[in-house]
């Protein structure tokens, strides 16, 4: 049984169809950065060992200088590659059947948030480009939306086609929703400039009258 | 200048109190904002792991380091080899 996710401050029925990070290629690239750094230490561990006798006197004063820059080098490394692992964790691109949440985490004090319903997608285009691109597959998604936020970019998502086809496809199935009529309206509205158009996102379906009712007569 | 062998603690310790607000904090997040999936979890549990020896390491490693002992500041503790470069010009 596959289980739903979740996130805080989800709408009653509202369900998510996709759930993005970044391609897992972009977090191979932040690990074999820092295990480059890490490496540093281990040279300069065996420089020192080889060259001086500096780790030979466990008491001298080299020796204390020497573990606590090795220490402190490898508390800072392996901070800063939590910190790389939790940027590129938490920034997640959520696609419901209602909205569209972008959530950016640029540093660690540092974290946007924006969303936009749905019906406000105006275009979707998504691009791969460049060699690594095309051959892991993965690239932008760039939603033009009639809010203020104006555009949302997933960036360096893996099978980015899909994705644009998946927004897509929720794009029609909340028009069969809604109904040409309330989508053409809503054009009208955003076209002209209006920030919220006046009509109801969902507008309840026509209630069918009571079995026997009487259908109420029209005065001409 | 002579100091004392512990003074060399303090930059140390300043930078593990502000290291461990710094993890304190990059954990709660991960914690509050991963969507208390697993990855987030175990990657702050790895985190911790890792942090937690990279301590004790340093903790037994200066176990035998004798604090109270001084040392002098600004002057090369490596003897550097004499070298006796004879020039033609002091003949």
């Amino acid at each position: 049984m596959k289980i739903q996710p979740t996130f805080p401050n989800m709408l009653p029925d509202e369900r998510v169809v996709l759930m993005l990070h970044r391609h897992g290629f972009v977090a191979v690239r932040i690990a074999l950065l820092y295990f480059m750094l890490a490496l540093v230490p281990v040279a300069a561990w065996l420089l020192l060992g080889t060259r001086t006798d500096i780790f030979v006197d466990v008491t001298s004063a080299g020796y204390a200088v020497a573990t606590m820059l090795l220490s402190a080098y490898a508390l800072v490394w392996g901070l800063l590659f939590f910190v790389s692992w939790l940027n590129y964790y938490l920034d997640v691109w959520i696609i419901t059947n209602e909205r569209i949440i972008n959530i950016t985490q640029q540093r660690l004090f540092h974290r946007i948030v924006s969303e936009q319903k749905l019906y406000r997608v105006q275009d979707v285009t998504w691009q791969i480009e460049g060699v690594l691109g095309n051959l892991f597959k993965f690239g932008n998604v760039t939603i033009q939306t009639a809010g203020e936020q104006g555009k949302f970019t997933f960036e360096h998502i893996p099978d980015p086609e899909s994705v644009a086809k998946s927004v897509m496809h929720l794009l029609e199935q909340i028009e069969n929703q809604m109904g040409a009529s309330t989508m053409a309206k809503m054009d009208g509205d955003l076209l002209e400039g209006s920030a919220t158009p006046n009509v109801k996102p969902r507008p309840e379906p026509p209630s069918t009258p009571p079995a026997g009712a009487v259908p109420p007569s029209v005065k001409l | 200048m002579t100091l004392s062998l512990w003074f060399l603690l303090i930059p140390f310790g300043l930078l593990f109190v502000v290291w461990l607000v710094l993890s304190s904090v990059a954990i709660v997040k991960m914690l509050r904002f991963g969507f208390v999936s697993r990855p987030a979890v175990v990657s702050s549990f790895i985190f911790v792991i890792f942090a937690v020896a990279v301590l004790v390491g340093t903790t037994v490693s200066l176990r035998e380091v004798d604090w109270t002992a001084n040392f002098e500041l600004g002057t090369p503790s490596v003897e550097l080899p004499s070298v006796n470069i004879s020039s033609p010009f002091t003949r």
